[in-house]
């Protein structure tokens, strides 16, 4: 899958679990601070993410800070495909 | 009719903070001169209950049915604050005497039925230029997410009204539960916040409530208050007592045993399909326990970085990073927690168990270095 594809993915699972600015989805902003995307809306993301990519996330990496923004979940994605 | 404001009160608010109490209760002391992150510096520890599977750092985190405790509930924490049992406001100023030390700050919990007795002593304080941290019911603030849908105790501070236009000028900054309000707010709806009855619901108690009987907190004994070396130097030796697991608190096990208990008992967990009680157990309080747990590691590291001359800088710096590391893990078990509790999957429950041993390993470099030190 091209990169591009996954960014695009993810910004419309991004924009469905945003409390606010989800029709101004960027990849570089921190999920918590722009879109309201607190630690649980996070893990149900992730979950959200293992099922439509088929991909198994690494436990020890599962905390806020690794994922706090669009573009650190899409490049997780695309080196585990 | 009156009006007061008070003015330059700290709008605190740390990610480590333990809950809304400790933010509210942080941002008055920072208003009264001292160091939150120190007179708050609660004991690094873990407790455990195996009976009912609830934790804790220094008091297991329950669902509360009321807002009372016990004097020893209520001080299994702290080194340099002391908390009498709360008790109903009399004006004419015959409350009972606490016993407790000079070298303490007395933070004083008051309840009270009367709604224009709370009132009236909300008022007496701010005009005194005190601010006020009190309870009320998020099901009645307008500001937050909760309002007219979830009932809730949480702790906002009231730093002024204006009688004949009807508001309160308060602020609640605990953003951990997306709380960011500073501004004004009408007396009446504070006043029904803080008498609201405060029905709750979950799959762990059922139907239950937890009035909020108008408590507010007042601090004793902080003119002239000098933080103590011998009661910084407790904290830290308390701590290595407790972790290494050679006392019980409030009749429960502290520390490394208490933890490898709860490995145990996630070990346990691996045969049985989740049900429903347990499934809303990790998905909602262990997942929030772990969660404050990492909180608490990242507090005591805040503590251990302010505190000067007792510990050697190599050491403190080696400490600090070993708490980092464990909050961290303790924070995945919260995260791995609800994802199993979403997920059902119980191959998650080896994951939270390596994620444990790390803690193990990280704290126990820590209170080894501690008690070199000390």
């Amino acid at each position: 899958m091209k990169k591009e594809e996954i960014e695009q993915k993810i910004s419309e699972l991004l924009k469905g679990r945003s409390q606010f600015n989800g029709d101004n989805i960027k990849l570089d902003c921190d999920l918590r601070d722009n879109y309201g995307i607190d630690s649980i809306a996070l893990v149900e993301l992730l979950i959200e993410i293992e099922c439509e990519f088929d991909i198994s996330i690494d436990s020890n990496l599962l905390t806020y800070e690794y994922f706090s923004t669009g573009n650190a979940i899409c490049d997780y994605v695309f080196k585990k495909l | 009719m009156a009006i007061k404001e008070i003015k330059n009160v700290p709008r605190f608010f740390e990610p480590y903070v333990s809950d809304c109490f400790h933010n509210a209760l942080s941002a008055q002391l920072m208003y009264l001169g001292l160091n939150p992150n120190i007179i708050l510096a609660d004991y690094l520890s873990f407790l455990y209950d195996k009976e009912t599977g609830y934790m804790g750092v220094n008091y297991l985190y329950k669902y509360n049915t009321s807002v009372e405790f016990s004097e020893t509930e209520l001080n299994t924490s702290f080194e340099q604050a002391y908390f009498p049992v709360p008790e109903v406001y009399k004006r004419d100023g015959t409350e009972n005497k606490a016993d407790y030390s000079r070298d303490q700050i007395m933070v004083k919990m008051y309840i009270e039925s009367d709604s224009d007795c709370a009132y009236n002593r909300v008022k007496e304080l701010i005009d005194s230029d005190i601010p006020v941290v009190a309870a009320v019911d998020l099901f009645y603030m307008q500001y937050h997410r909760a309002y007219q849908k979830e009932h809730g105790l949480h702790y906002v501070v009231i730093t002024g009204y204006n009688e004949e236009e009807g508001w309160y000028e308060l602020f609640d900054k605990y953003r951990l539960s997306n709380s960011d309000f500073d501004g004004r707010l009408p007396i009446n709806e504070v006043r029904m916040a803080r008498a609201s009855d405060n029905p709750l619901n979950n799959a762990m108690m059922g139907e239950y409530s937890r009035p909020v009987q108008n408590v507010w907190c007042e601090v004793e004994n902080h003119k002239g208050f000098k933080l103590q070396n011998d009661r910084i130097a407790a904290t830290l030796k308390e701590s290595c007592i407790r972790m290494s697991s050679k006392k019980e608190v409030l009749g429960y096990q502290c520390g490394f045993d208490a933890i490898n208990t709860l490995v145990d008992d996630l070990e346990a967990k691996k045969a049985v399909p989740l049900c429903e009680k347990n499934q809303y157990m990790f998905k909602t309080y262990y997942n929030e326990t772990f969660k404050n747990i990492a909180r608490s590691r990242k507090r005591f590291k805040t503590f251990i970085n302010e505190i000067d001359g007792i510990l050697p800088q190599n050491i403190q710096s080696d400490i600090s990073d070993l708490l980092e590391e464990s909050s961290r893990h303790w924070d995945i078990c919260a995260n791995l927690s609800l994802k199993l509790g979403i997920t059902k999957k119980l191959t998650l429950l080896e994951d939270i168990i390596n994620q444990l041993k790390e803690v193990i390993v990280n704290e126990q470099k820590v209170i080894s270095d501690l008690g070199n030190a000390l």
